[in-house]
């Protein structure tokens, strides 16, 4: 793996020289900091001590266009979606790029999703290692890092006045050639800075949960009424699937008319009853109960046992956000007493 | 005012009645200054319960979700619920006893006087990343924060929540059981409408786009509303769709006006939407607009009396027009 540094005062006049490419980065906007497409370089209020923002949407939009329709009298033209411009994510967090891994073999498992790999394939990561973890974070839980590049083309690592730059994959190297002007040679003791600086983002993360077996776990407690008590203050929203870098799940719409439209798929969330309501009535899902526990269910033993991944990052947001202290870790940790009782 | 050690009192005597099932209030949270709603089913569980400037959560909300309100409880002798309120929940009690949403008879209301909850966004970027469970307690003036070990003394004003600068009363307007004596409240000129209302309509249009663009439509302001109990939501419907599925400004506007309209003449100002939402969406803004409009037409305030009618089922002859659309 290459390194280099960049200073960071040349941050800005690096990002210039990536070159004509569609540069998505957190900003602030409204008092809330968003991944969104950055024009202007000098302009944008480019937020990277922020860890609020996920760029899922990047590759998986919450509202995407599949096709649209016409009906022309004999017949429907469609017309594909549009096709996305390569992309570059700057300043994406090492647990939000490693759920892209945790989501490449969903779509690609059974039947490759052209839209997703599109936009997988034209999109280059830049990351931003973590050094002020929140308290919601756990990603060694979950066998992540602050300073991990899995996932990553490139991983940028700020130890004092410059950035320690990891180009992890060719993607990433290819990137990087226009920018040679503002990227050092690093020398050795570079490589020892990131690693005390990942060290010490390590001590700051103090929340943690035991994950061993946990997929082979889970199902014996199927049938325990934990899952009642757990489920009992939820009121069935969409904040942590909505919020969760992992989270994949969609709804496929026709909107517009019978002469003119489109068919999007739009995020869906399992925790809305609607989301295993059957035509005829039915939901065999029928409470918040059994929807928390398909979400943990889902996460921690099916995903892992037809995926190979947890369904999980430890980004912690679903913890940070639930309005009524849903927490995944204190669920995880009740399961394991359910079994040692 | 400790309040926690008297409600556990209570709250045990009340467990340990034959004709109530539960009781809902508020525990310490999993971390930090998180404090969570909780469902209780035993007189021993009572000394879980707790209450401070951290029980921000307005639980009214939970007597109409399903599987645990009344509506959803089978007949038999424990057929009642017990609810921790605070004033302002106390309100929503009011309306949804006013429109039959719950019977007065089936709940059992222990009402607590408040002296105002914290704002939690602004009390955890002033005290980031506290991990293990920590306490603030309101002493007068202000709030006593224990963060790292050490207590901090804040002026109550820069973490109070909004809707606590503007309480009308503190005194619930439902209770069977009373913890504590109300202090005296603020009161509401609706001096935030107020300025709101003097923008132009090209910048209140430019804000509003900004804002309800950002909605990613969680339904969590919907669901945590104590109001918003219908139990097949129009704007779930596929059939008439009113509403699509797409997540754009367009329908995002539409989701929200429509919800904001429904709660003309009912929102009793927790301010629980705003709370949660989690694109930060100054929704209060869009219910106090209608709640100054509301009181100017008709005089009338959501949840004060609680003996008397809904908006929506009440006609004077000398109501004006213009709350016609």
């Amino acid at each position: 793996m290459d390194t280099v540094i960049l200073h960071k005062e040349n941050l800005n006049e690096f990002l210039k020289s990536l070159g004509d490419i569609r540069l998505v980065a957190p900003v602030a906007e409204n008092g809330k900091t968003r991944f969104e497409v950055v024009e202007d370089v000098d302009k944008a209020v480019i937020v990277l001590d922020d860890y609020t923002a996920s760029p899922k949407k990047v590759m998986f939009p919450q509202t995407e266009t599949l096709f649209s329709f016409k009906n022309s009298g004999a017949g429907f033209d469609t017309a594909a979606g549009t096709h996305p411009p390569v992309t570059v994510v700057f300043g994406i967090r090492p647990c939000d790029a490693k759920a892209f891994t945790v989501l490449d073999p969903l779509f690609s498992q059974d039947k490759e999703d052209p839209y997703y790999k599109e936009k997988r394939e034209s999109t280059i990561l830049v990351g931003n290692a973590c050094t002020e973890p929140t308290n919601r974070c756990f990603c060694p839980s979950v066998g992540g890092s602050p300073g991990s590049t899995e996932g990553l083309d490139v991983l940028l690592t700020d130890i004092g006045d410059e950035y320690h730059v990891e180009i992890v994959t060719d993607k990433g190297k290819e990137l990087l050639k226009g920018s040679e002007t503002v990227l050092l040679d690093a020398p050795k003791d570079k490589r020892k800075a990131k690693e005390e600086v990942v060290g010490r983002s390590l001590a700051k993360i103090r929340r943690q949960v035991d994950l061993k077996m946990m997929h082979e776990i889970l199902p014996g407690v199927f049938e325990h009424d934990m899952w009642k008590e757990m489920a009992e203050k939820c009121i069935g929203c969409g904040i942590c699937t909505y919020n969760c870098p992992t989270c994949h799940c969609f709804d496929i719409q026709d909107e517009g008319s019978t002469a003119t439209g489109r068919r999007i798929r739009v995020w869906d969330a399992c925790m809305y009853p609607e989301f295993t309501l059957h035509a005829s009535g039915e939901n065999p899902r029928p409470d918040r109960s059994a929807r928390l526990r398909n979400r943990m269910m889902h996460k921690f033993t099916y995903y892992p046992t037809n995926m190979g991944h947890i369904g999980c990052v430890g980004c912690g947001r679903c913890i940070e956000l639930c309005p009524v202290n849903i927490d995944l870790i204190e669920i995880l940790t009740r399961v394991r007493e359910v079994i040692n009782e | 005012m400790d309040a926690t050690k008297p409600l556990r009192n209570i709250a045990r005597e009340i467990l340990s009645r034959d004709d109530v099932a539960c009781l809902i209030g508020y525990e310490k949270g999993s971390y930090g200054f998180r404090v969570a709603p909780c469902v209780l089913k035993d007189p021993d569980q009572a000394d879980r319960l707790v209450f401070s400037p951290l029980c921000v959560h307005n639980l009214t909300n939970y007597l109409t979700l399903e599987n645990i309100g009344p509506l959803a409880q089978k007949d038999g002798d424990a057929d009642k619920i017990a609810i921790v309120v605070k004033a302002c929940d106390s309100r929503a009690l009011a309306v949804l006893m006013a429109e039959k949403g719950i019977d007065r008879e089936k709940v059992v209301v222990i009402g607590v006087c408040s002296s105002g909850v914290v704002d939690l966004k602004k009390l955890e970027k002033r005290f980031p990343n506290a991990v293990e469970n920590t306490e603030v307690v309101r002493r007068n003036g202000a709030f006593s924060v224990m963060y790292q070990g050490e207590t901090v003394e804040v002026p109550a004003e820069e973490l109070l929540s909004a809707k606590c600068m503007r309480c009308k009363n503190r005194l619930p307007v439902v209770y069977d059981e009373l913890v504590g004596e109300p202090d005296e409240a603020p009161g509401d000129e609706f001096a935030d409408v107020r300025e709101s209302e003097a923008r132009s309509v090209e910048e209140k249009f430019e804000k509003w786009h900004s804002e309800l663009e950002k909605c990613i439509r969680c339904y969590a302001c919907r669901n945590i509303c104590p109001l918003c109990y219908c139990s097949d939501c129009a704007l779930d419907r596929l059939n008439p769709q009113l509403i699509r599925r797409s997540v754009n400004y367009q329908e995002n506007l539409l989701f929200h006006m429509t919800r904001a309209f429904h709660l003309a003449g009912r929102c009793i100002d927790c301010g629980e939407c705003e709370r949660v939402c989690p694109q930060d969406i100054p929704l209060m803004e869009l219910n106090r607009k209608l709640a100054k409009d509301v009181k100017e037409l008709y005089d009338y305030e959501p949840g004060v009396d609680p003996e008397a009618k809904a908006l929506f089922a009440t006609f004077r002859p000398e109501d004006p027009d213009e709350g016609i659309m």
